[in-house]
């Protein structure tokens, strides 16, 4: 598919920041390999067309973007908790629901990790792509306020996908 | 010592600094899966402290370093939550208030263990 072609160009560029060889060898090593690993992978659970990948990649650099803002929030408010005498430990495992009607995995797999970033909260284990089981520093803070951010992170992971594009 | 030298070294200090913490927090929190949270964030962004660090004194690396940095983010919750799976799956318990998984499992709830 053309598509690949097009998709495997920013994977060999990044190849290439890796290697840190910026010639046309390094770059064409990369772009084969990029092209296979894609025709190996064939992405089915994302929808691949030109009318929506320009904002797909936007809804991505977003949620990279928020995963970094979030490894810092997160670090800072755990470094505060181990800092501190008592430490403030209410830990529970809560189950928090994807929202996702579809129950696509790749939306399960996004969330999740987003949801193991996300300050004092790291998913322990999950169901039939509907329901995550989070273990949280403060369950009951959690238990409030997850089923939120999370419907507000399915939107953003659904423009990610291509869902209803 | 120029700007570029001090923003630098305060970054990398910085990651040292959160390293150190992750550490301690894997020996002060009381359970597994809470120690996942000390070893799998704090030291993460401690990582990306010096590697930002290593950018900023270095920065012929930058791209390779937002590259790396960019591999820690997505790749260390994965990494944490494999290791709290498997401790569940192996039945170590949690020291927990609320248990849903074990609700859902039929398994009564562990013990209320605070610290």
């Amino acid at each position: 598919m053309l598509i690949y072609a097009v998709l495997a160009l920013p994977l060999a560029a990044t190849w290439m920041a890796i290697s840190n060889q910026l010639t046309v060898q390094s770059f064409s090593l990369g772009y084969a390999a990029s092209i296979l690993t894609l025709a190996a992978m064939q992405p089915r659970a994302i929808t691949l067309n030109w009318r929506c990948l320009p904002d797909q990649v936007v809804a991505l650099v977003v949620y990279v973007v928020r995963l970094f803002v979030d490894v810092v929030l997160s670090g800072l408010e755990v470094t505060r908790r181990i800092l501190s005498p008592d430490m403030g430990l209410k830990p529970g495992i809560v189950a928090i629901p994807t929202f996702d009607g579809t129950a696509n995995s790749v939306v399960t797999a996004l969330s999740a990790n987003s949801i193991t970033l996300t300050p004092g909260e790291l998913v322990v284990e999950t169901e039939d792509n509907a329901l995550m089981y989070v273990h949280a520093l403060d369950v009951e803070d959690s238990a409030r306020n997850a089923p939120g951010e999370q419907h507000a992170r399915l939107a953003l992971i659904y423009r990610i996908i291509g869902e209803g594009c | 010592m120029s700007l570029q030298e001090i923003i630098g070294i305060v970054l990398i200090f910085g990651g040292v600094f959160f390293s150190a913490v992750g550490t301690l927090g894997v020996i002060r929190l009381p359970d597994v899966y809470t120690r996942l949270h000390a070893s799998g964030k704090v030291s993460t962004l401690g990582l990306v402290g010096l590697l930002a660090g290593t950018a900023v004194l270095m920065p012929q690396t930058t791209i390779k370093m937002i590259v790396l940095a960019l591999f820690m983010v997505i790749t260390a919750p994965v990494a944490s939550h494999a290791i709290a799976s498997a401790a569940y799956h192996l039945g170590i318990k949690p020291q927990v208030q609320r248990d849903d998984l074990a609700r859902r499992r039929g398994t009564p709830t562990p013990v209320v263990n605070g610290e």
